[in-house]
């Protein structure tokens, strides 16, 4: 392989890979505290349309994150509330939320800036490094020193929330709160407020995915969080419940997307159609690993 | 998903729909400067004409088709998340079939019924994918029956917007079906068709099916238990048949649209038919025809907002917001037993519980 295209598949895969690593983090916060949220999804698109939406009036990014996280809290406050207090089942509110998205966005679009299309917001744009002199590294100076500044920040918050999961006695407490309500009770916590505070952040990780997706292209653009949610989800299925394997899991399905858009330059098979690769490869990826977790069991 | 009981049920149900209305009032009080006419708009824009009633009926057809085919796989404790792609293959293969007839001089009722057969198949055969899958690793169907479902998404608009586009046309779209070909309009000028009594037909079916048959009766067992529905000798082929008989049904939904109410296919003529077909099947406990009601409420309600947003200055997707917390409330246990602070501090029910 030539190594500008190999720079440039590795960089664009990272790319692809921080925002999956952040919200499926989150996922993973509820998968512990024993309410696995399905939301991921729909708050990744509040998310993105909230950062639009604020960026744009503002004119500040910081304003667009910090409406972006609120936003995605809010819908994981509904579904974190719908489980908790209501005790609805979590995976149809987590789908409720799923279905809610799309059409609250649509609705608040067309209400605040009346178009249901696409929504600039230039102020969300982070500065990419392509000049710092790291980045002129052979092969992984690209990837490594010369992303868009939103890359970093969500590599700071994917280890942030990794170390609030292992290595805090919040995040221990989490764990305990998902062993069940009796394992918990009998450690003296109520698992309650810890199932909803694991909702509440991976609303704000998903939230903060979709700011990125927004932040890359400088706009809001309906439908763009196009399964990213649920990709994520099966990485936290695939991670055994360990942020490295589910950072790993991310890693992988960013690579896929990584070089299925590199494919859309160079490959006979048309653009449209190589949008469906992502979500074929996340499926085969999961049905060999679960084969080989199978044979591996039975060698075992 | 832990079953409620009858009485919780029913509590859930009665919040979850008064919920619902409530919001459907409140809406237009709030949105519009003239509440009054654009509450008439939306409650009874539907009824207002006979046009308008028929056109209700029609939109519900496949809803109702959709939350059949989801509501099958959810009795036999089967998630099938991907009605929306099984019923976009359906409506490529229903157009396609159809096309490939339709100048074969075979009577066109015949041709009509292979259309529908051919969405049938196609999406029975997308919905086996995800069962194949999970027999031979076993990844969770729930993921990879929405992947899959995502991928074909892709691949049907991409064929109807690309290599199978009527070449004279601005819209991306298959070439119209000739009338002949179609199912007959029941009511002209409104859209009402054949569908609207297929999906009748379709809900007694599989009521039946579910209630009265020796098959029904194992899928219910595996459903409710499935190590116990092992033990009894009931083999996976019970889940592999909900599945495909989910899948066709999510196929031949697709069919409906467009053989029925457009009369070609068009790039994402699904339109979220497969989650909303879910979110029915939800609504009415995966009972068969419970579902009658609860796709002819959700239409209602998107007839009602749209409506409201050609009568008054209210937003078609207002109807969103109503399903979305219908679907909230559902399963809510609220009824005996609940104390919000007990109940909160508890956060129940927490896994395995």
């Amino acid at each position: 392989m030539n190594p500008g295209l190999f720079s440039a598949l590795l960089s664009g895969s990272l790319a692809a890979a921080a925002p999956l690593a952040v919200a499926a983090l989150g996922g993973l916060l509820t998968e512990a505290a024993g309410s696995l949220s399905v939301a991921l999804e729909g708050s990744m698109l509040v998310g993105a349309f909230a950062a639009a939406a604020a960026a744009k009036v503002s004119g500040s990014f910081l304003v667009g994150i910090v409406a972006s996280l609120a936003a995605g809290m809010s819908l994981s406050l509904l579904v974190g509330l719908a489980a908790g207090l209501l005790r609805a089942d979590v995976f149809v509110a987590g789908l409720a939320a799923n279905l809610l998205a799309p059409g609250l966005v649509s609705l608040l679009s067309g209400a605040l800036y009346g178009t249901k299309g696409v929504l600039p917001a230039e102020a969300l744009l982070t500065s990419s490094h392509d000049a710092a002199a790291l980045s002129r590294l052979p092969l992984v100076g690209q990837a490594l020193f010369g992303q868009e500044t939103m890359v970093y920040m969500l590599a700071v918050s994917a280890f942030l929330i990794a170390v609030l999961f292992s290595r805090t006695v919040f995040g221990l407490r989490l764990r305990a709160a998902g062993e069940g309500n009796d394992a918990a009770r009998a450690a003296g916590l109520s698992p309650g407020p810890y199932r909803l505070a694991a909702h509440l952040l991976a609303g704000a990780a998903s939230a903060l995915a979709g700011a990125a997706l927004a932040s890359h292209v400088g706009a809001f653009v309906p439908g763009m969080s196009a399964g990213r949610g649920w990709i994520a989800l099966v990485a936290v299925y695939l991670g055994g419940r360990r942020p490295g394997g589910v950072v790993l899991a991310c890693l992988g399905f960013g690579l896929l997307i990584g070089i299925s858009n590199a494919a859309q330059g160079v490959a006979a098979a048309p653009a449209e159609l190589l949008q469906a690769a992502p979500y074929l490869a996340t499926a085969i990826a999961l049905i060999l690993w679960k084969r080989a977790a199978i044979r591996k069991e039975e060698a075992g | 998903m832990k079953p409620l009981s009858r009485r919780e049920s029913l509590t859930a149900r009665i919040v979850a729909l008064a919920a619902a209305l409530a919001l459907a009032a409140l809406y237009p009080l709030v949105a519009s400067h003239e509440p009054l006419s654009a509450l008439h708009a939306f409650f009874l824009g539907p009824f207002s004409s006979s046009y308008a009633f028929y056109s209700l009926l029609e939109s519900a057809a496949p809803l109702l088709i959709c939350a059949l085919g989801a509501g099958l796989a959810f009795r036999a404790g089967v998630f099938n998340l991907g009605g929306e792609g099984q019923a976009a293959v359906g409506t490529l293969a229903a157009a396609l079939t159809v096309q490939g007839l339709e100048s074969s001089g075979l009577p066109p009722a015949l041709v009509l019924l292979a259309g529908l057969l051919a969405a049938w198949a196609a999406g029975s055969l997308l919905a086996l994918l995800s069962t194949a899958a999970e027999l031979w690793s076993g990844a969770e169907v729930l993921l990879t029956s929405f992947l899959f479902s995502q991928a074909a998404l892709v691949a049907v608009d991409w064929a109807i917007g690309g290599p199978l586009k009527a070449s004279e046309s601005n819209l991306l779209a298959m070439p119209p079906i000739p009338a002949p070909f179609r199912l007959p309009r029941l009511a002209p000028p409104s859209t009402l068709s054949l569908a609207a009594p297929l999906a009748l037909a379709l809900a007694l079916l599989v009521s039946l099916a579910v209630d009265r048959t020796r098959s029904g009766y194992e899928l219910r067992l595996f459903g409710r238990n499935r190590l116990f529905a092992r033990a009894s000798g009931i083999g996976e082929g019970v889940g592999a048949l909900a599945m495909a008989a989910s899948g066709a049904l999510g196929g031949v939904a697709g069919a409906t649209l467009v053989l029925g109410m457009t009369g070609r296919a068009v790039e994402g003529m699904t339109g979220g038919v497969g989650w909303n077909g879910l979110a029915v099947a939800l609504v009415a406990g995966s009972h068969p025809m419970g579902a009658v009601p609860a796709a002819l409420f959700f239409a209602w309600l998107d007839a009602g907002a749209r409506q409201g947003s050609i009568l008054s200055n209210l937003s078609p997707d207002a109807s969103v917001v109503m399903k979305a917390v219908a679907l909230f409330l559902i399963t809510a246990r609220i009824g005996s037993g609940w104390h919000p602070r007990r109940t909160w501090k508890a956060g129940a029910p927490g896994r395995g519980e």
